[in-house]
C-alpha cells in the first residue's frame, strides 16, 4: 500500500528527476514571467534550428586551442598544425578538428567583463551580469519560450554533464533544463516501479488528479496549474516512446568508441541523439579548463578527448543532414592570460580576449573571424562581446532580439541584452 | 485620507496637464536635484577623499546623460511612462529593491505624477542641457540587422506567386498528424513534419498533404513508415527544396517519382535502402546542393557517378571516424584497464 504521503513524493521525485525541477525552485518561480510570449515575428527565417552548446567550464585557453601564437613567447611549448582551410592554424592536440575546419568558424576577438568563474560563466549563459536580485534565463530558455518546443513529449531543452549553469531564470519553471548528470546512464527514474503496473499507476495518478481538481478548481491560479503542469509533463514523457532518445545503448558500439568513451564524447553523441528527436537546446558542459598550474601538460591530456568527441560529433551531424539545422557552439567563460607563470608553468584567468567557435546552422565554415594582436593579449579586430556572441546564436534561430520580456517585478529583459549578431559568420 | 491626498495631487497634476505641458526646469529638474542628483551625477570626490562613479553609471544631471541612461539601458522612452525607469521605478512598492529612490522616502505622490505626465508629454527638455556629454539624440531602438541570407532570397522567389493554402487543407493535413509553419513569416511557402508521430504516419497521411502541394517546401518524413508508393504523393510538390527521407522503407524504385523536382536543393536517404541502381533518378535534379547516403547500400563507385553528374552538390556518404591519439587522458585511461 502506498498512502497519500509517499504518492506524492514519488509524483514529485519523478517530476524533479524527469523535468529537473523541484518544488522548492517552482515555488520561486510562482509569481513567474508576467509576459505571455506569443509567437513575435524573428527579424529573418532562422538558419539554425537547434543548438548543442559546448560548454569549455574554468575557462579555456585562447593561446593553446583556437588561437595560435607560434613563436611568441607566451605560445610556450604548444605547436600549431595546419588545418584543411589555408591560413588557419590550431593547436597540435586537435588534429582530427583539423580535418573539419571547413565546417566551422572560430571567434578569436571574444572579450568579457567578468574575470571570476561564477560571474563569467553566469555572463555568458546570460548576457547580464550576476546579480543578487534577480536570475537571467539562459539561451536554451528563451529558444524555447520563443521559439517553442518542437516535440511536444521530451523538454526542450537539456543540460548534460552536471553544469548548472543552464536555466530558466525568472521564466516559467517548464522552460528550465532537464539535467541529465551521466549521459551513459540516460534518463534516471523515468520508468514506473517494478511491482506497479501501468493501471495501477493510471489510477493513483486518476485519485491524485481528482484531489488535485478540487484544490485547482478553488486556488485556479496560473501558479496552482503550472505545478500540476509539471505532473502531466512528467507523466507523459515517462510514457513517451521518446524516452529511446535518452538512450545511448540504442546507438551502434563502434560509433560510441569513435566519439570516445570520456564523459564529453558521450555527452556529445547524446547531444545528437536529442537533437535528432528534436530536442531544440543541449548544453554539454566540460570541465576542468582551469589550469593555473601545469597548462601545458593540462592540454596533452585534455584536447585529445575533446578532438575526438568534437570531430565525431561534426562529422555525424554532417553525415546526417543534421548539420545544416543544428547550430553547434563551443563556448568558455573566459581565456587565460597569454604571459606564462612560469614557475608553475600555468596561465591566469583573462576575460579580455578569449575564443569560441561555430560550426552549421548556418554558419558559413572556414572562417576566423576577429583577431588578437602578436601576443593574444589585446582584441584589435572585430571586438566581439558577450551579448554579441549571444545575439548570434539568436540571430541563427531567428529569434527577435528587440522582443523585451519583463521580470516578476516589472524590469525589461531581451535575449542577448542588446548584443549585435556577428552576421558576417553567416 | 491618503487615498484623497493622492487624488488631489493626481488631480492637480491632471489639471496642469491639460492646461499646459510641464516644464522641464521648473518642475521636474527640481525633484532629480533634491532626490536624484545625489547618487545620479558627474563622478566626484566623496567625503573620504574616494571617487564616487555615478550608481549604475546613470548621470541625471544632463540632458545628453539622461538619454544615454545607465550603464546597461534607457531610462527614457519618452511617450511612455511605463516603459521609462525615470518614473516606473518611482512608483514601485515602497519594499521593493529597485525602488527610486533608494534611500529615504518615496517620492511624494505629486512628484511622481508630475515625471509621469512629463514623459508621457514627450519628455521635452526645453532648453536646458545640462551638463555636457551623454548622448545627444533620443534613444533609438535596436536597428534591425540586415538580411544576409541567401537561403531567403530563395524561398522569397520561390514563393512569387503562389497562393496561400486554405484553412481547411491545413487543417486536414494536421489532423493526420502534421506540423505545419510557414518557412517565414508571412509567406505562402510551408514547412511540414511529423514531430514524435513518426511511426504512426504512413502513404495515407502523407497523401493527406497532396492539396498543399503547391506550397509544401521543405517536407520531413524522416524515420516515417512512409513507403515508395507515397512518394507518388511528393511528384507533385512543385516547389519543393528539401526533402528528408532518412531511415524510411525508401528504395531505389521510389526515387523516380522524384524526377520532376526541379527546386529540390537537399535529399536526406541516410539509413534507408537506397542502392546505386536508384541514384540515376537524380542525376536531372539539378538544384540538389546536399545528398545524404550515409548507411546506404550505395558503393564509392555510385557516389562517383552522382558527384560527376551533379558537379555543385555535395554528397554526405559517410561518417569519418576519428583516430584516437596516443598520449591523451582517454588513452592513458585504456592502457590502465
Amino acid at each position: 500500500m502506498i498512502d497519500d504521503l509517499s504518492r506524492r513524493r514519488f509524483l514529485s521525485s519523478a517530476a524533479m528527476s524527469l523535468l529537473g525541477v523541484g518544488a522548492l525552485p517552482l515555488l520561486e518561480s510562482l509569481a513567474a514571467a508576467q509576459e505571455k510570449p506569443g509567437s513575435p515575428a524573428p527579424l529573418r527565417p532562422a538558419s539554425a534550428k537547434n543548438v548543442i552548446y559546448l560548454f569549455m567550464s574554468g575557462g579555456m585557453t585562447h593561446l593553446d586551442t583556437f588561437d595560435l601564437k607560434p613563436g611568441a613567447a607566451t605560445q610556450g611549448p604548444t605547436e600549431a598544425i595546419k588545418t584543411n582551410v589555408d591560413g588557419i592554424q590550431i593547436s597540435s592536440h586537435l588534429p582530427n578538428l583539423a580535418r573539419h575546419m571547413d565546417k566551422i568558424a572560430i571567434i578569436n576577438s571574444l572579450n568579457s567583463t567578468q574575470g571570476a568563474h561564477a560571474q563569467g560563466q553566469y555572463f555568458m549563459h546570460t548576457s547580464y551580469t550576476l546579480r543578487g536580485t534577480i536570475k537571467h534565463p539562459t539561451m536554451g530558455a528563451w529558444l524555447n519560450l520563443m521559439g517553442g518546443r518542437q516535440n511536444p513529449n521530451i523538454p526542450g531543452h537539456v543540460s548534460i554533464g552536471g553544469g548548472n549553469h543552464a536555466s530558466a531564470g525568472f521564466l516559467e519553471s517548464r522552460f528550465a533544463p532537464l539535467p541529465i548528470g551521466d549521459p551513459a546512464a540516460g534518463l534516471q527514474d523515468s520508468a514506473r516501479a517494478s511491482g506497479v503496473t501501468a493501471e495501477t499507476f493510471d489510477r493513483r495518478l486518476e485519485r491524485a488528479q481528482a484531489m488535485n481538481r478540487e484544490f485547482a478548481a478553488a486556488h485556479d491560479q496560473k501558479d496552482v496549474r503550472a505545478y500540476s503542469d509539471m505532473y502531466d509533463e512528467a507523466v507523459r514523457l515517462m510514457n513517451s516512446k521518446d524516452l529511446e532518445a535518452f538512450d545511448l545503448r540504442k546507438e551502434p558500439e563502434a560509433l560510441r568508441q569513435a566519439y570516445g568513451t570520456s564523459s564529453f564524447g558521450q555527452g556529445c553523441l547524446l547531444a545528437r541523439r536529442l537533437v535528432e528527436n528534436k530536442v531544440r537546446f543541449v548544453e554539454v558542459e566540460h570541465g576542468g579548463w582551469d589550469t593555473h598550474n601545469e597548462n601545458f601538460e593540462s592540454m596533452e591530456e585534455k584536447l585529445p578527448a575533446i578532438d575526438q568527441a568534437l570531430s565525431a560529433l561534426l562529422s555525424d551531424l554532417d553525415s546526417r543532414g543534421l548539420l545544416e539545422e543544428t547550430l553547434v557552439v563551443l563556448a568558455t567563460e573566459f581565456g587565460r592570460t597569454p604571459k606564462i607563470v612560469t614557475e608553475r608553468m600555468g596561465r591566469n584567468h583573462y576575460p579580455k580576449a578569449f575564443s569560441g567557435l561555430m560550426a552549421g546552422g548556418g554558419v558559413r565554415g572556414g572562417q576566423k573571424y576577429g583577431k588578437t594582436d602578436a601576443t593574444g593579449e589585446e582584441v584589435i579586430e572585430n571586438k566581439v562581446s558577450v551579448p554579441d556572441f549571444n545575439a548570434t546564436i539568436a540571430y541563427a534561430l531567428g529569434l527577435p532580439l528587440d522582443h523585451v520580456v519583463h521580470s516578476p517585478s516589472g524590469r525589461p529583459f531581451t535575449v542577448a541584452d542588446k548584443g549585435k549578431p556577428v552576421t558576417a559568420l553567416f | 485620507m491618503r487615498l484623497l491626498g493622492e487624488l488631489i495631487a493626481a488631480l492637480s497634476v491632471a489639471m496642469s496637464e491639460q492646461d499646459a505641458t510641464v516644464d522641464f526646469e521648473k518642475r521636474v529638474l527640481p525633484i532629480l536635484k533634491e532626490r536624484c542628483f545625489s547618487c545620479h551625477e558627474a563622478p566626484k570626490t566623496g567625503a573620504d577623499g574616494r571617487a564616487v562613479k555615478p550608481k549604475a553609471g546613470l548621470r541625471l544631471d544632463g540632458r545628453g546623460w539622461i538619454l544615454k541612461g545607465s550603464d546597461e539601458r534607457a531610462v527614457l522612452v519618452p511617450g511612455d511612462p511605463a516603459k521609462s525607469r525615470l518614473y516606473a521605478l518611482t512608483v514601485l512598492p515602497a519594499d521593493h529593491e529597485d525602488r527610486m529612490p533608494s534611500k529615504g522616502d518615496p517620492l511624494t505622490r505629486e512628484q511622481t505624477e508630475t515625471l509621469r505626465v512629463w514623459i508621457a508629454q514627450g519628455a521635452a527638455f526645453g532648453s536646458w542641457t545640462g551638463a555636457p556629454g551623454g548622448k545627444v539624440e533620443a534613444p533609438a531602438t535596436l536597428p534591425t540587422p540586415p538580411i544576409v541570407s541567401s537561403r531567403l532570397t530563395m524561398l522569397e522567389a520561390l514563393g512569387r506567386g503562389v497562393k496561400p493554402a486554405s484553412a481547411a487543407d491545413l487543417e486536414r493535413a494536421r489532423r493526420a498528424g502534421a506540423t505545419i509553419e510557414p518557412v517565414i513569416p508571412g509567406s505562402p511557402l510551408l514547412e511540414v513534419s511529423f514531430v514524435s508521430h513518426e511511426a504512426s504516419i504512413g502513404d495515407k497521411e502523407l497523401a493527406e498533404l497532396a492539396p498543399l502541394a503547391a506550397q509544401i517546401t521543405r517536407l520531413d518524413l524522416g524515420r516515417t513508415k512512409v513507403s515508395d508508393a507515397g512518394l507518388n504523393t511528393v511528384r507533385t510538390f512543385a516547389a519543393l527544396s528539401k526533402l528528408d527521407l532518412h531511415g524510411t522503407a525508401v528504395t531505389d524504385a521510389g526515387l523516380a517519382a522524384l524526377k520532376g523536382l526541379s527546386q529540390l536543393r537537399s535529399l536526406n536517404l541516410f539509413g534507408t535502402a537506397v542502392t546505386d541502381a536508384g541514384l540515376p533518378a537524380l542525376e536531372g535534379l539539378s538544384a540538389l546542393e546536399d545528398v545524404y547516403l550515409r548507411e546506404t547500400k550505395v558503393t564509392e563507385a555510385g557516389i562517383a557517378k552522382l558527384e560527376e553528374k551533379l558537379s555543385h552538390a555535395e554528397i554526405h556518404a559517410g561518417f569519418e571516424a576519428p583516430t584516437t591519439q596516443p598520449g591523451g587522458a582517454q588513452a592513458k585511461k585504456k592502457k590502465k584497464k
